[in-house]
């Protein structure tokens, strides 16, 4: 199917008019559960566990110049930052970052993506047509705004990767395992002129199976998914390509002069603590992040399954067991959003609203209305609520 | 002079990689470069603050998207947005009052969500924006390097004579020659973006509240606190707010929350500060003068023994209604010209090893070139040496 730019759920009402109001605050029946936007707050509880070991302090006069290593290419980039990032990804072995890789800092991975899409299309030739973005349905929902909102003349969304068969150059958004569905995804569309955007928020150990180290030549990773620390706003790119660097440091110098450095220095300290356990691990010792947090989602995963049998409304995808090299043990897919299909072509978005449960439906991922997205990674008490109403769904509508 | 779209000075090879003083080929003497305005000035003032504005992160803290979901700028930390007004009260340049705060990576980011807010997909045309030479040498890339259809950088404001709605934009004082500006195309169909990066009373005398419908400011000029990548929008009109909120939304999620509290505590002491009588140092207002005007009087005596090799700009005393007193500019770039027929950017390179941004790059003759004035103090003693050595 293919698709213009959808409406996303429209974030000033449903996302954030319930962000933060919490479930203890309100009689629970009156309660809006938002799970429309993947939120991570999951993890707050094992960051607040840590304590101190994680604690930044910053003076007054650090971090103040908009230069942070003039000597590399991303010159924003902090060191201990990119560090942090290519220790992290030596220790779970999930990418591939030898010294000849560039490491592209960015305000979130959201940044970064519309980074890439200038890099590969400048300098313009303006006699040249757009350059083509698709991405195979379900895709992620942020995709055709970001890359439409600003009727660039560089590039156009031109929809569902399955179905473009235009001629000429294009860039492939592979996101890999795929938000909304979970699914581990190759490049769909492979032809001459093509370039590709590997995706891989979500190729992390709490998530999905580490079955190997991608080896991409543009992988994009985001902090906020890895760790749950999404108010940073940092995402980080890793190039192959010294052309396709320099262009993207370019689009940060024009769009933001740089990234935030107090949110580099967090992250670097964060992404170190986490390397440090997993290297330090042991039976003795505590679960390092990665194995509590896939403890976390795997459970959820267990409940919810559970529930959407019994109820018999609603399917969710299955996920083949896979060897994870960085657990050292078959692991299931426990994907940070839910795709909950309705059994019989409801509308599956609408059906939650009526039990005042907002998720994202299918249409903003390029796909039909009995599919809707749902965050696996909300609070505890939210998670629960959630999975109170959803098995009562069940009961209304035999009801009817 | 009428300028299409000019290429600015690459800032890869100028402002970047010789961002450190870094020996050449050519001699032993470093080449030191004063092209982009890294405020590194104000960093012993801050070093002596150091504890009082230190800032500690707890691991859990800070994690969620959002910051506010009450307000219009729902990333906009409250401790910020409070921070922000309390700050422009204290200092009397801005009204804050029924305006909304939309904050951004940096200025440059608000700069970018006022052309997407101000601007509109269903016009046949994109609207034309355009500024008075010389003009601020970013804007051009800025709004050119994404061949958006729904704005078109002009040129010189000074020149523009199309019909149709348009966008000028308005630096006061001035980036890159010090001057006090207001509105130069004054006709119908046209919004107006005042960027008050220097509006504060360490570079110009604040003679009163600026009171425009979108004003944008910064943390880097401010304070000094370039890193951070914070500015903020003043904006009266809620629907141009929340059309810039849903361009930060869209390309960036929102601004990093640690530099937004960093950013929080850095205004609240200043503001603190001013508003004690019983300080014994200076507030940051200040010191900030202090060195500012000091650098100035250095400057110009070094231009004043160049026989002709240069000339600044002058600029007039004005009534500071924060200093309670008539004060002089003492702007963030020296805007040197020098004589008619040479390149002033190539002659303060090759003569004096000086990188700096030449008038081409704002819109104007190549006799003139900008020079930052916000370096570190041994940077400047160094620049104001090699400007001495100058013989023409």
């Amino acid at each position: 199917m293919v698709v213009g730019i959808e409406k996303a759920v429209s974030p000033a009402n449903s996302v954030v008019s319930s962000a933060r109001k919490t479930p203890a605050a309100i009689p629970s029946s009156d309660f809006v559960i938002n799970l429309a936007r993947g939120d991570p707050t999951i993890y707050q509880p094992y960051w607040r566990r840590m304590g101190d070991k994680c604690t930044v302090v910053i003076p007054g006069h650090d971090l103040m110049s908009y230069f942070s290593d003039p000597g590399n290419l991303c010159w924003f980039l902090m060191p201990e930052l990119d560090d942090a990032i290519r220790r992290l990804h030596r220790v779970v072995g999930n990418a591939v970052v030898d010294d000849d890789r560039y490491v592209v800092v960015g305000t979130g991975s959201t940044q970064l993506f519309q980074a890439v899409l200038y890099a590969l299309t400048s300098p313009h030739n303006p006699d040249t047509e757009p350059l083509s973005v698709v991405a195979a349905a379900p895709f992620y929902s942020s995709y055709p705004e970001e890359t439409e909102f600003l009727r660039s003349g560089l590039y156009k969304w031109a929809g569902d990767a399955y179905a473009f068969d235009k001629d000429g150059a294009y860039v492939e958004c592979v996101t890999s395992p795929n938000n909304p569905d979970g699914t581990i995804r190759e490049a769909v569309v492979n032809r001459e002129g093509g370039k590709h955007i590997h995706d891989l928020a979500y190729y992390w150990p709490q998530y999905t199976p580490i079955t190997g180290k991608a080896d991409n030549d543009i992988m994009l990773f985001t902090f906020s998914k890895a760790t749950g620390h999404a108010g940073s706003r940092i995402g980080w790119a890793i190039v192959k390509d010294k052309e396709v660097a320099t262009k993207m440091v370019k689009y940060m110098e024009l769009s933001s002069i740089g990234v935030s450095k107090e949110a580099q220095l967090r992250a670097a300290k964060i992404l170190e603590v986490i390397a440090e356990d997993c290297v330090n691990s042991g039976p003795d010792k505590e679960d390092n992040f990665f194995e509590h947090a896939h403890r976390l989602m795997s459970e959820r995963w267990e409940k919810l399954r559970e529930v959407v049998k019994r109820n018999g409304v609603f399917s969710l995808p299955k996920y083949p067991r896979d060897f994870c090299n960085f657990r050292g043990k078959d692991t299931e897919s426990s994907p940070a959003f839910a795709w909950l299909k309705t059994k019989d072509g409801l509308n599956c978005d609408n059906l939650l609203r009526e039990f005042k449960i907002v998720t994202r439906g299918g249409p903003n991922f390029g796909v039909d209305s009995d599919y809707t997205r749902i965050s696996m990674l909300s609070v505890d008490e939210e998670f629960n609520l959630f999975l109170e109403r959803l098995a009562a769904i069940k009961g209304s509508i035999n009801g009817n | 002079m009428e300028v299409g779209v000019q290429t600015t000075v690459p800032t890869e090879k100028s402002d970047v990689s010789v961002a450190t003083k870094t020996p050449t080929t050519l001699s032993s003497d470093p080449i030191i470069n004063f092209a982009r305005g890294d405020p590194m000035l104000y960093e012993p003032y801050w070093k002596n603050k150091a504890d009082r504005c230190k800032m500690v992160i707890l691991g859990d803290e800070l994690m969620s998207y959002f910051s506010n979901a009450l307000n219009l700028c729902w990333f906009l930390k409250p401790e910020l947005d409070h921070a922000i007004r309390k700050l422009h009260r204290v200092a009397g340049n801005a009204e804050t009052d029924d305006r909304f705060i939309v904050v951004g990576n940096g200025s440059t980011q608000t700069y970018h969500a006022l052309l997407y807010a101000l601007s509109s997909p269903g016009q046949p045309e994109p609207i034309s924006v355009v500024a008075a030479a010389p003009f601020y040498s970013s804007y051009l890339e800025e709004t050119e390097f994404l061949q958006s259809r729904l704005y078109k950088w002009v040129g010189d404001a000074n020149c523009f004579d199309k019909d149709g709605a348009y966008i000028e934009v308005v630096t006061s004082p001035n980036n890159p020659d010090g001057s006090i500006r207001a509105t130069v195309v004054n006709r119908e169909g046209g919004n107006s973006i005042h960027d008050l990066a220097y509006y504060w009373p360490q570079y110009t005398p604040i003679t009163h509240k600026a009171d425009h419908d979108v004003m944008l400011f910064t943390f880097s000029k401010a304070t000094g606190h370039a890193g951070s990548r914070i500015g903020w929008a003043i904006i009266k009109d809620k629907a141009i707010a929340a059309k810039m909120v849903k361009f930060v939304e869209v390309s960036s999620i929102g601004v990093s929350k640690e530099a937004q509290l960093r950013a929080a505590t850095i205004l609240g002491v200043i503001s603190e500060d001013c508003q004690n009588p019983g300080l014994e140092e200076e507030n940051f207002f200040e010191y900030g003068r202090r060195m500012m005007s000091d650098r100035w009087k250095k400057l110009r005596e070094v231009v004043m023994k160049s026989n002709g090799a240069f000339v600044l700009p002058e600029y007039p005393r004005d009534y500071c209604k924060f200093t309670d007193g008539y004060t002089d500019s003492n702007p963030a770039f020296a805007w040197l010209r020098c004589k008619e027929g040479l390149n002033c950017e190539k002659l303060l390179r090759e003569e004096c090893r000086i990188i700096t941004r030449g008038g081409t790059s704002f819109g104007v003759e190549e006799t003139y070139s900008r020079v930052s004035m916000l370096c570190s103090d041994a940077e400047f003693d160094f620049m104001l040496e090699r400007l001495s050595t100058i013989k023409i």
